[in-house]
């Protein structure tokens, strides 16, 4: 983005600020006037001084100089009204009132705030304010008391002529007033207006360019636009087979071309056959034949030019869909963003309380907070945030005592700067003036938690020793008080800026103070992942911590200390089952049959440990979405997605993987075990259960008691894997679609092959009645659900096989 | 699943509820002012039992139709699923209430929970509907219960319908998987 960009996209915001600001101002200004006396005055006061403050600034940073000057007149009456030196009185309001219109017009200029014309007006404006400020003005001191509703709004017919303008406008302001600050006292605000409403410079009504929409309506719609770019992707895949199927028909054409000749040949033959007329019939039958592969020849001829019109259609259908898709979700993001003041209004509050609590005197400084970061983004930031401050209030900020011993003042501060940086990323730095980190102590804490050796502390540098304390476990706080100093608190935090695409970095000198330096994406970005399955599972591995996916023979696998490992590039490697560190239990273990193991290779240089898996799918994009608010953080899977079948497929953390697979290296078992043994002795058990739950239930418990299982959701699929398979047991429900529990069992009984395969039935069907139907049909055993246990099924089982 | 439980009643529980419902709507509107406090709960069934949550806290009630499990979870925790593009996670309120044995039922239905802080959904076999329940007609759970159970639950009626503590079961922190940093 150019400068001139940048700056039309600011003063979008501007305006928009501009016009908040202005409308509480009003408010404010409206009430103040009622009731110049009142109990609120003060609070209103404040209010009007701080919009005009802000507005200033606001504006400054676009470069609209007109609005800063008349801001910046209001805020010095303001100030000069707040510390009491000037009485309140209808003149100035007057005046305000006038001011806040211009501002309005110069804001509502569509084609440039900057336009020249308004100086005679602000000029004068300006003058007027300071005039009245010092009291010279042509309308003098009035005092306070004298200032009522009636005595305003006959002032204000005095100063300028009075509104004519159409009620409707009128109407109009009013509603946006009270839209804007849903105070109790709208109504009242309402009717104020009415009195002393301005006459209008511009033609627009001032809430033309924004709508307020609930965010609740705007994540639906954003959930809904990103399951757009799961459509996006089955296109292309779609489009991907499409061309496979091309690479076919590519391959008939060239075959086809070479019997082409031969294909001649032989009607020639058949034809010169035909005049001798010895062999009649054949030469028929062969001439059929060969007119037959003629029309087929054509016919797939035909289907081949469908097919590219297909692919054409298809490519240039996916094309748009994925163009307009991405840019649907641009504009969605751009839509979802807030500012990030609604995320840190509500730290000033905690800070006075810590301080509060704490005895010490802290001050917090906020810019920038008028940035917009995508909500989802923003929402995940607070834990974290609320954790830096905590850690700066806490253990970054001295108590005023000691400060004052230190030669520093007794009050410390803490500053959040938000800052764009580029187009894409935002900057957060949260700044203390306190005691700062100090490197030994953190040297000597993270070798008593055994997260480092003595040696290996010493050989750090400084700044190398901060960065210990995101290791878990080492907290600076040599006490430990409830709000923080448990020592997990900073890993969480890296590791939840990272898993947004961020990154945090720490500078701190001693006794100087202590800066937090996070940048971030100003959107969620999709990433790339490579999706594998394991334990029949499909999981989703960050492309980014990919060092690379390999593909040995079983054979190559040795063995170090009694763990398993490949060698890469003349380094061993660890290697891990993927399903065995995630604890997946029952099968895997990287196709124990098959001659080859495929295996992730994650992390980076002497770090790296390959995690076999039974199969490594396809690399595709993906948007990573947290696994809710129950599931706050799980061990090993930092997210999940939805792929295009809109199936949910979990993200696996690369960084708990890591750590947990030192753990699971040393019972891993992946090479070549005692000749199959155990696969000899493993029954295969079938289960037809339509419910997902009991099925998958019914699977573990079979599957950990070491049988091989496999599952149907109905019974006639599980009469189709019957006849495609062999099966030691079947494990059925009654009740399914399609083909219920007794039909199959009569089935299987009328089949030769499994005429003698024992059936389970396992229902909630207790009636003595039905019992009897299931051993009619040829069950051998029958049990009820209510009184199901998982002994009692293994037991059966162990019996019958 | 089969659309056969979707509109027939066929066990007793229905139908006396159903009874209950018609007694409750044929009564004189004269009585309920006196009658005072009234919950709406939204009622699943469990393993054979008959629970009630308060209706505030129950967002939607959807079929259970992908479940991906979450490995490395607790048991009570069965895995997530995709709803409207909503990740949800998903709880076996039987195993978190460790009542014991692992009856197999017809777990089918996802009854989402929500409130500011929290969402997640309860499998349930059956959600027949809603009932609106005297706040007299709770009476304290039986002291058979389990610990934790009795920990959940705001009581039991006359009918047998044991009525969950929505807002304690949403706002406690052992429905939380948090493993802060534990590898």
């Amino acid at each position: 983005m150019n400068d001139e960009e940048l700056l039309t996209k600011l003063r979008q915001a501007f305006k928009m600020e501009a016009e908040e600001r202005l409308a509480s101002l009003t408010t404010k200004l409206l009430e103040l006037e009622k009731d110049a006396a009142g109990a609120r005055a003060d609070e209103l006061l404040e209010v009007a001084y701080r919009e005009a403050h802000s507005l200033k600034g606001a504006s400054g940073a676009v470069e609209v100089s007109d609005v800063e000057t008349l801001c910046q007149s209001m805020e010095s009456v303001f100030s000069a009204m707040k510390q009491k030196v000037l009485l309140p009185k209808p003149a100035l309001f007057d005046a305000f009132h006038e001011a806040v219109s211009v501002i309005e017009s110069i804001v509502n200029d569509e084609t440039d705030m900057n336009r020249r014309g308004h100086d005679e007006e602000i000029a004068s404006l300006v003058d007027r304010l300071e005039s009245l400020k010092n009291g010279t003005g042509p309308h003098a001191e009035v005092p306070a008391s004298e200032v009522a509703p009636a005595v305003v709004a006959e002032d204000i017919t005095e100063a300028r002529p009075i509104v004519d303008d159409s009620a409707q406008e009128e109407t109009a302001d009013c509603k946006q007033t009270n839209a804007i600050d849903s105070a109790p006292t709208g109504a009242t605000d309402c009717e104020c207006a009415e009195g002393i409403v301005q006459p209008k410079r511009t033609a627009k009504p001032l809430t033309s360019q924004t709508v307020r929409i609930a965010a609740d309506k705007l994540d639906s719609l954003l959930l809904k636009v990103e399951e757009l770019l799961s459509l996006k992707l089955m296109a292309q895949q779609n489009l991907d087979d499409l061309r496979n199927m091309q690479g076919f028909f590519d391959m008939w054409t060239k075959k086809r071309s070479q019997f082409e000749k031969q294909i001649g040949a032989q009607r020639n033959r058949i034809d010169t056959d035909d005049k001798g007329g010895d062999n009649r019939d054949t030469t028929a039958v062969m001439s059929g034949i060969l007119d037959h592969l003629d029309w087929t020849g054509d016919k797939i001829q035909d289907l081949g030019t469908e097919l590219k019109k297909a692919i054409r259609a298809g490519s240039e259908n996916q094309y748009s869909l994925g163009r307009m898709v991405d840019d649907l979700l641009d504009d969605m993001k751009q839509v979802t963003m807030l500012p990030f003041s609604t995320l840190l209004s509500v730290f000033p509050k905690m800070i006075r309380d810590l301080a509060r609590e704490q005895g010490k005197e802290i001050a917090l400084e906020i810019t920038g907070s008028e940035i917009e970061i995508d909500k989802r983004i923003l929402e995940e930031m607070k834990d974290p945030l609320i954790h830096l401050l905590r850690n700066s209030a806490d253990h970054g900020l001295e108590d005023p005592t000691t400060r004052t011993g230190l030669g520093k003042t007794p009050g410390g501060t803490i500053g959040i700067n938000v800052i764009q940086t580029e187009g894409d990323k935002v900057e957060i730095v949260i700044a203390d003036n306190g005691r700062g980190i100090d490197p030994a102590r953190v040297r000597d804490e993270a070798v008593d938690r055994g997260i480092i050796s003595r040696d290996d502390a010493e050989s750090l540098d400084d700044q190398a020793a901060i960065g210990l304390i995101f290791r878990s476990g080492v907290s600076t706080s040599s006490k430990v008080t409830q709000i923080s100093g448990r020592g997990l608190g900073m890993a969480i935090v890296q590791e939840r800026i990272e898993s947004l695409g961020g990154t945090l970095a720490i500078e701190s000198t001693v006794g100087e103070g202590t800066c937090f330096k996070i940048v971030l994406p100003v959107t969620l970005a999709t990433f790339r992942g490579i999706l594998v399955r394991s334990g029949g599972r499909r999981f989703i591995v960050p492309s980014v911590h990919v060092d690379r996916v390999v593909k040995f023979s079983r054979g190559a696998i040795g063995t170090v200390e009694g763990a398993e490992t490949i060698e890469l590039d003349g380094q061993a490697l660890s290697l891990v089952a993927l399903s065995e560190v995630l604890a997946l239990g029952g099968t895997d273990g990287g196709g124990r049959e098959s001659a080859h193991v495929i295996a992730v290779v994650l992390g980076s240089g002497t770090g790296r440990i390959a995690f076999a898996v039974d199969e490594v799918l396809n690399e595709q994009e993906v948007l990573v979405k947290s696994l809710g608010k129950q599931l706050a953080r799980v061990r090993n899977i930092a997210g999940v997605t939805i792929l295009g079948s809109g199936k949910p497929v979990l993200i696996v953390n690369v960084a708990d993987l890591l750590k947990s697979a030192a753990g699971a290296a040393a019972t891993s078992r992946l090479a070549p075990g005692p000749a199959g043994e155990r696969d000899e002795s493993r029954k295969s058990i079938l289960i037809a259960e339509d419910s997902i739950t009991s099925r998958t239930l019914l699977k573990n418990i079979l599957e950990s008691a070491g049988y091989a299982v496999t599952t149907a959701v109905d019974g006639f699929e599980a009469f189709t894997a019957l006849s495609a398979g062999r099966f030691d047991l079947v494990v059925s429900d009654v009740e399914m679609p399609r083909m219920n529990g007794f039909e199959l069992t009569s089935k299987i009984r009328g089949t030769a092959t499994t005429a003698k395969t024992p059936v389970v039935l396992v229902t909630a069907l207790k009636s003595p009645e039905d019992r009897e139907r299931g051993f009619d049909a040829g069950a051998s055993a029958y049990i009820v659900k209510s009184s199901f246990d998982q002994s009692n099924l293994l037991d059966t089982l162990k019996r019958l096989l | 699943m089969s659309e056969q439980d979707t509109l027939s009643i066929h066990n007793e529980e229905d139908l006396a509820l159903l009874r209950e419902r018609a007694r409750l709507l044929a009564r004189d509107p004269g009585e309920d002012e006196a009658s005072a406090e009234k919950l709406e709960v939204i009622e699943f069934v469990l393993a054979g039992e008959r629970y009630g949550i308060e209706s505030e806290f129950v967002q939607e009630v959807c079929l259970l139709d992908d479940l991906t499990p979450v490995p490395c979870t607790p048991r009570f925790v069965l895995g997530v699923v995709n709803i409207h593009g909503r990740i949800i996670s998903v709880v076996d309120l039987r195993k978190f209430f460790e009542i014991p044995g692992e009856a197999i039922s017809d777990l089918n239905r996802v009854v989402v929970l929500h409130s500011e802080e929290m969402e997640f959904g309860i499998l349930a076999d059956a959600v027949p509907g809603i009932a609106s329940i005297p706040a007299a007609a709770i009476g304290p759970p039986p002291p058979t219960l389990s610990e934790k159970q009795s920990d959940f639950l705001k009581g039991v009626t006359g009918e047998r319908l044991v009525i969950v503590d929505g807002k304690k079961l949403l706002s406690d922190p052992r429905i939380v998987v948090n493993e802060e940093g534990q590898v």
